[in-house]
């Protein structure tokens, strides 16, 4: 979060200055990416940069704080997820191959890198498994760091079964770690998608 | 059969009558919600909270290397966007401004306001030519640009000569009872390619006959009933009947044949 300063990061990438829109990308994108791997999986790249293309197209028009911005871009970014699965539906693919493999990072990065990927991308893998309502509101409260009522607006629910549909899957999730269900997917590896997403309510 | 031993969750049938809310510790949810706020579970968590929070922490760490390595693309895309559309703030007004200016109907609308103004004003004029409006409006059409005046009460309404003659334009001036406008008039014909005025010239008293084309007597009062062919030699037949004619005498019946043009 940028805090404070994010009026003013705001209005220069309002005017069109690319240092304050690398700055709010480099704050925003990282949970956006995490947001749409949860339900696109190795679509989230390119819906990603979609997103950004209409930030960029819309961001002077954009009044309000932090949080604000946040709710809006994420909304976009919940639109376009809406979209593709449209999409899909309408253009079934079946995979040939097993492309995941050819995404991984290349064995030259960093160890410390890679651990940390391996921890972000394992947890997520593991939330990943919960329903998709619950995985999709855990994931705008803790990795964006909406509140019940701003997740509430983008998902189409109203606060309180916001509240319940997150507590239920931070239940299920410990239930799981003490039942010994963790198991940590290898580095790289996609988060299972174990049925198509559907959206819970759309905006 | 086994002891109960006072706890409610031991008590089947009622554990399903009681909400969950009842039977679920409020220092849960409260935990959850610290949880899912970032603020770590808090002292004197369970081993499975301080395991949640370690997941959730590891899934909301900083952006790692490969998620952070397109922001050159990024913001080299940001840069042609605002480029192409020009994506600043005063622009976005400017843009504004010209989308408000390409709506569909923008800038029509004086247009078609003034195009209905004129249909209904040439609606309006063709009813009051023809002697159709009620009879407020046609007086006030009369008033204003010569429309034919309605039938006074008690008088026969008026008919509508539909009998052009010599091909030319149809003209409504012939109106039987028409009272005359103007002392001695007799009939008008109110078309301009029928412009044919007859004006009733008393006769002499005694005579009853076509009296001679033009102007009435003065200071006669005269109930034209004029009938303009329209056919547009002018043309009008007026029957004149009035009071004070030129010869003084006072009453005289006169036939004009009045003469438009």
């Amino acid at each position: 979060m940028l805090g404070p300063e994010f009026s003013d990061v705001l209005r220069l990438a309002a005017s069109g200055d690319p240092a304050a829109f690398g700055a709010l990308w480099r704050d925003t994108h990282p949970s956006l990416l995490r947001y749409l791997r949860l339900s696109a999986g190795e679509a989230a790249e390119d819906l990603a940069s979609e997103v950004w293309l209409e930030v960029a197209r819309r961001i002077a028009r954009f009044r309000g704080g932090e949080l604000e911005f946040r709710g809006w871009l994420f909304t976009m970014a919940r639109r376009r997820l809406i979209d593709q699965h449209r999409y899909q539906t309408r253009h079934p693919e079946l995979p040939t191959a097993d492309t995941d493999r050819l995404d991984r990072p290349a064995a030259d990065d960093t160890v410390a890198a890679a651990l940390e990927g391996i921890s972000t991308e394992t947890a997520l893998a593991f939330i990943a498994t919960l329903p998709r309502d619950q995985a999709e509101i855990i994931v705008l409260r803790v990795v964006v760091g909406l509140d019940a009522a701003q997740v509430a607006r983008i998902v189409g629910k109203s606060p309180g079964a916001v509240r319940v549909a997150a507590h239920r899957g931070l239940r299920t999730l410990a239930a799981r770690l003490a039942g010994g269900g963790f198991a940590a997917p290898g580095p790289g590896a996609a988060a299972p998608l174990p049925e198509p997403w559907q959206p819970a309510g759309e905006v | 059969m086994r002891a109960f031993n006072g706890s409610l969750a031991e008590m089947p049938l009622l554990s399903r009558l009681i909400p969950r809310r009842v039977r679920r510790p409020a220092a849960d949810e409260a935990a959850a919600e610290r949880l899912l706020a970032g603020q770590g579970a808090g002292p004197g968590a369970s081993a499975g909270q301080q395991a949640l929070e370690l997941l959730l922490r590891a899934a909301a760490g900083p952006g790692t290397g490969k998620e952070l390595s397109g922001e050159d693309a990024a913001v080299a895309a940001f840069v042609s966007a605002v480029t192409a559309s020009g994506s600043g703030t005063a622009n976005a007004r400017a843009r504004g401004r010209a989308r408000a200016g390409k709506r569909p109907l923008a800038g029509r609308v004086p247009i078609l306001a003034a195009v209905a103004a004129m249909a209904v004003v040439a609606g309006l004029s063709g009813t009051a030519a023809a002697n159709a409006l009620p009879a407020p409006l046609q007086r006030l059409a009369h008033a204003v640009f010569g429309a034919p005046a309605p039938a006074a009460p008690g008088r026969p309404a008026p008919v509508i000569s539909a009998s052009p003659r010599n091909g030319s334009t149809p003209s409504h001036g012939a109106i039987a009872g028409h009272p005359a406008a103007s002392p001695g008039t007799a009939g008008q014909s109110r078309r301009s390619s029928a412009k044919a005025k007859a004006t009733a010239t008393p006769a002499p008293a005694g005579t009853a006959g076509p009296a001679p084309a033009g102007t009435a007597g003065s200071g006669g009062s005269g109930n034209g009933n004029g009938k303009g062919n329209g056919n547009g030699n002018g043309n009008g037949n007026g029957n004149g009947n009035g009071k004070g004619n030129g010869n003084g005498n006072g009453k005289g019946n006169g036939k004009g044949k009045g003469n438009g043009g």
